[in-house]
């Protein structure tokens, strides 16, 4: 082994808590993004097999004549098969009690369809012998307890039927229940689907033929999805199909697509902080290092070494911090690869997953640990090598002046120079190695990114799901009819103990179109007056419903194209179109639906009567009883609570404030090791002058209260860019989850900045400590004689 | 009477034993130390840095601790200015026993007792002369603004008190930090090689400054290997292998003008 590799290896024995704690940053950075990376391909990887597995449909077209639609789809090249079936919603009625609006889903009776097939996981598949004897979608049979065996009631529109539930199955349309693009996010039991014959969905959704067709592509046919979409979405069209939703739009692929990138950007998001710390305090680390060592490298360099071998000799210092940091983070990153990914598939409701070990995340991440390293290692390298080697062995020590903004400050304020000696020790301290203390700050940013983007989505949630049921839907409950609603029945209803107002509503599933662009929505009508739904506008405002024309959601404006004042269709379930003007644009946080007054609906659709009924409660009611009184009515087939999701939310926030914990842990030793890597060399770099104030008598409390006072100036000063980059940085998260399944608005408490910055002032409080236990400790005698630097 | 008997009758300033005895003010002494040993390390690695040292400072004088690297001369000031404790004996300095002070009590005298300076200055570079100056006597409590510049000014850098260390010449970053050791007022001024890193002129400025201190009453012991520096000291303490080898008086010290190396 040459000299300069034992040196190089003595050198790194030496202050090794300083190098362990860019290990431990680099370490965490590659784990992170080994664990997280490997997961998401692992999901990614697992739904294409699924997908492949399940048959998953390309497109699905609603609508028409399903017959020949399908006949030409299948004619189509590219087009692998299209199955025809029936989807009907409809009321439903579970043992517990429970009321919903269901879905029943038409499938072969004796095998499975040629798409979008079903796995069954407990019980049996459809048998043409047991003509109502149904699957209950795994979401269902886990909220409703069903089992193989139990009885779902299913309202046919005249009566309720009893069905028998055969086994419990999982579909790829499923795995996250959303029943529409609108409803993402359904609460617990307000939704489920039931897998039923064909023939008995067509008898339930009253329907002589099917309603959808659902069409496959080959791999070819794939590969030029979008212009085969159109294809085909143009000629169902010509034969009256209204919607036409994509694999990338199907609600449940949509909302777990949506998850799955933004857990993607995770992925890469708080690895890069890692990294990016750990490049910060490899850096700080190295740079003191070469300055300590400026006596030895112009010995080498006068002796006749080559800048490169000085350069070298540095860079492989960081490379090795890099190294060990890379080596454990893999193998940390491999450990934890397969239990998140399970972790993840549980909650998304994957059926199966499969963790594949990758070759490529693995070298990347021994590339990325080693690059942080040897990056963060380049400066200080070169700037060893440039040290000119008389003025090295002359020992000269660049000190700090006076100059800079301090200075000027001083001369703009007279009063300055009344101040204390120690207060002008902490104040200019920073500015000494001003470069250090901008890393510093960097390291303080790169920790409040983190939290705020952790914290930030914890607030941004409340604040949506405040926005939803607080302010813009009123509504307590929603009542589905079974048959339509007179002023008898609604005078009834609002009559009801505990019922403060009733008022009706309808709902009409369309196309909303604006030249070659189509979006299917929901019409929502209400009464022009309407208490049960505030319209807030993009701007901040507040407005009425038009009388005539649609308000259209945000999201459609750069979907459709469209202003308000433009001239829109509305393709209706029954194959008309009609047209109508955009009045307007409203900002919800769930789901993108248009809006209309009662009236105006029933002039773009005549047979489409108030189908439900939104009822508020009187507060304090006792909403218990008034859903008994309510659902005993003779015209309610199904009780939706309106806040069911608010409270599930409410509950998943234990969830919420774990991952938040979770993240605030990771964020706290993030900041800690790379203050402690910065403050510590800030304490080495001045032992000596520290030590001749020991010597002088000067306390060592006081002597820590100066310093902690400079270290926690440092510190604040970070934590102003850092509360400002951490919110750009968690807009921009946040903005990965904005769409038109859900307006998700980054909104950040003032208490969480307040709360944030004190974390991490108490955690670069606590990254001193070592360093202020050193002055302590100091060897006064030995530090009183060296040189400084 | 053995050379070395002499040289420790000579160290405890015992007038029966040291007839040379000329210096102080011969009241209490600033520093007595009886049987004095230090050993870093434990065990066979154990280094004995002292060995049974006597030596008695009387108020008022001026000593130079002479010796080579490793003769135990600094250990011997850091014991005195009660950085670090003895491993044995007894070290009496300002009236106070410093053997069994813990390390809250040795800060309490160093800031009550000490001035110290370094040869390489110590000064804080982002703090004007002053400032260093004043920090240290604002940190100890004990000494003012006022007091703060004239320590600058009696050791000529009145003018100099707004420049940082890094604009100013090595003897001038010296007197700053003898300005800050004198700040507070402290019965004893110990130098470590504060000339060993200065020319022979800007050397000469700063023992002049030391000398003029020192005849204004203050106690001055001063570490060198300089022998040069030893012509202007009361008494010369020469050390060696961790003893004091040989203590001699100077009749008529030289002015630190004199001095040559």
């Amino acid at each position: 082994m040459s000299t300069l590799n034992v040196k190089l290896r003595r050198d790194l024995r030496r202050r090794p808590a300083q190098l362990v704690s860019v290990v431990v940053l680099v370490m965490l950075g590659v784990a992170l993004f080994g664990a997280s990376y490997d997961a998401y391909k692992n999901l990614d990887a697992g739904y294409q097999d699924l997908f492949t597995e399940y048959r998953f449909a390309d497109l699905t077209l609603a609508g028409g004549d399903t017959a020949a639609i399908a006949r030409e789809a299948r004619a189509a090249p590219g087009v692998a098969a299209a199955a025809v079936r029936t989807v009907a919603d409809v009321p439903m009625r579970t043992p517990d009690g429970g009321t919903l609006v269901g879905r029943v889903v038409g499938l072969p009776a004796g095998t499975q369809p040629p798409v979008n097939r079903v796995r069954v996981l407990d019980g049996r598949y459809l048998d043409p012998a047991a003509p109502t004897g149904v699957l209950a979608d795994r979401h269902l049979a886990d909220d409703a307890g069903l089992r193989p065996g139990a009885a779902v009631a299913v309202w046919d529109g005249r009566a309720w039927r009893n069905l028998g539930v055969r086994g419990t199955a999982s579909s790829p349309e499923y795995l996250w229940p959303a029943p529409s693009r609108q409803n993402v996010l359904p609460a617990p039991g307000s939704f489920g689907v039931l897998y039923v014959p064909e023939d008995l969905a067509r008898r339930l959704a009253g329907s002589a033929a099917p309603n959808e067709v659902a069409v496959r592509y080959t791999p070819e046919g794939r590969a030029g999805a979008a212009r085969l979409d159109a294809a085909l979405t143009a000629a169902a069209r010509a034969h009256g199909a209204g919607a036409a939703t994509t694999r990338a739009e199907q609600p449940s692929n949509a909302a777990l697509a949506q998850d799955i990138k933004g857990f993607s950007q995770l992925a890469v998001m708080f690895p890069l902080l890692f990294l990016s710390a750990a490049g910060v305090a490899a850096y700080v680390v190295l740079t003191r290092r070469v300055a300590r060592d400026r006596v030895v490298i112009g010995t080498l360099r006068a002796s006749g070494f080559r800048r490169r071998t000085v350069v070298a000799h540095y860079l492989a210092t960081g490379a090795a911090v890099g190294a060990a940091g890379a080596v454990l983070g893999a193998a940390a990153g491999l450990a934890l690869a397969g239990p998140l990914t399970r972790l993840y598939g549980d909650a998304i409701g994957l059926p199966e997953t499969t963790v594949t070990v990758r070759a490529a995340t693995l070298l990347y991440g021994l590339a990325f640990g080693l690059a942080a390293g040897a990056a963060a290692a380049l400066a200080p390298a070169v700037s060893a090598a440039r040290v000119p080697p008389a003025e090295a062995m002359r020992g000269a020590v660049p000190a700090t002046g006076g100059a800079g903004w301090i200075a000027r400050l001083e001369r703009a304020v007279p009063a300055a120079g009344r101040l204390p000696a120690g207060a002008w020790l902490v104040l200019r301290g920073p500015t000494r190695q001003f470069r250090r203390t901008l890393y510093t700050m960097a390291g303080v940013v790169l920790a409040l990114v983190l939290v705020l983007v952790s914290w930030g989505m914890l607030d941004s949630s409340r604040a949506t799901v405040s926005r939803q049921f607080d302010q813009v839907q009123r509504q307590d409950a929603e009542l589905t009819l079974g048959r339509p609603l007179d002023g008898a029945a609604l005078g009834a209803l609002a009559g009801t103990e505990g019922v403060r107002a009733a008022e009706p509503s309808t709902r009409l599933t369309a196309t909303v179109t604006a030249g070659d662009r189509g979006y299917s929505t929901t019409v929502v009508g209400l009464p022009a007056g309407t208490r049960m739904h505030r319209f807030l506008t993009p701007g901040g405002g507040e407005r009425s419903l038009p009388r005539g024309g649609a308000l259209l959601g945000a999201a459609l404006r750069e979907e459709l194209g469209v202003r308000t004042g433009d001239r829109i269709g509305l393709a209706l379930p029954g194959g008309g179109t009609v047209r109508t003007t955009v009045a307007g644009f409203v900002d919800e946080p769930l789901g993108t639906y248009a809006y209309a007054t009662l009236d105006q609906v029933a002039a773009w659709a005549p047979e489409a009567g108030p189908d439900t009924v939104l009822v508020e409660f009187e507060p304090g009611a006792d909403r218990a009883a008034a859903e008994r009184a309510l659902t005993s009515h003779p015209a309610v087939v199904a009780y939706t609570d309106s806040q069911a999701l608010k409270k599930t939310m409410d509950e998943y926030m234990d969830l919420f404030y774990v991952f938040v914990a979770v993240m605030l842990a990771f964020g706290g030793l993030l900041a800690f090791t790379v203050l402690f890597a910065t403050l510590s060399v800030n304490l080495a770099e001045r032992a000596t002058e520290l030590a001749a104030l020991r010597a002088s008598g000067v306390g060592r409390r006081r002597l820590a209260r100066l310093v902690t006072a400079e270290n926690l100036l440092v510190v604040a000063a970070g934590i102003v860019p850092g509360l400002v980059v951490g919110r750009i940085a968690a807009g921009a998260f946040l903005g990965a989850f904005d769409s038109d399944l859900m307006a998700f608005h980054t909104e950040i408490r003032p208490a969480t900045y307040a709360w944030s910055a004190l974390a991490v002032l108490a955690v670069a409080h606590l990254a001193q400590r070592p360093g202020l236990r050193g002055l302590a400790r100091m060897d006064l005698g030995g530090l009183v004689r060296e040189r400084t630097g | 009477m053995t050379r070395h008997d002499r040289g420790r009758a000579a160290a405890r300033n015992d007038p029966e034993l040291d007839p040379d005895r000329e210096h102080g003010d011969g009241g209490a002494p600033a520093v007595l130390l009886h049987g004095v040993g230090k050993t870093y390390g434990g065990g066979r690695a154990g280094v004995r840095a002292l060995r049974d040292v006597d030596l008695e400072v009387r108020r008022g004088e001026f000593v130079v601790l002479l010796g080579p690297s490793g003769s135990g001369k600094t250990t011997l000031l850091n014991l005195i200015g009660g950085i670090e404790p003895a491993t044995s004996g007894t070290v009496v300095a300002g009236g106070r026993d410093l053997s069994g002070l813990d390390e809250d009590a040795r800060t309490a005298y160093r800031r009550d007792t000490v001035g110290f300076v370094f040869q390489f200055f110590n000064l804080v570079p982002s703090l004007t002369a002053l400032e260093n100056v004043r920090l240290v006597a604002e940190l100890t409590g004990r000494g003012d603004r006022e007091r703060a510049a004239a320590a600058l000014e009696s050791v000529g850098l009145a003018g100099r008190g707004g420049h940082f260390p890094a604009q100013l010449s090595g003897g001038e970053q010296q007197r700053v930090a003898i300005a800050r050791a004198i700040a507070k007022d402290p019965e004893l001024l110990l130098c470590d090689e504060p000339t060993g890193a200065l020319d022979l002129e800007t050397g000469r400025g700063v023992l002049r400054v030391l000398q003029d201190l020192n005849r204004r009453g203050r106690t001055v012991m001063v570490v060198t290997h300089n022998a040069a520096i030893a012509a202007i000291a009361h008494r010369v303490v020469r050390m060696r292998d961790g003893r004091v080898a040989e203590v001699t008086t100077t009749a008529a010290p030289a002015a630190a003008g004199e001095v040559a190396w």
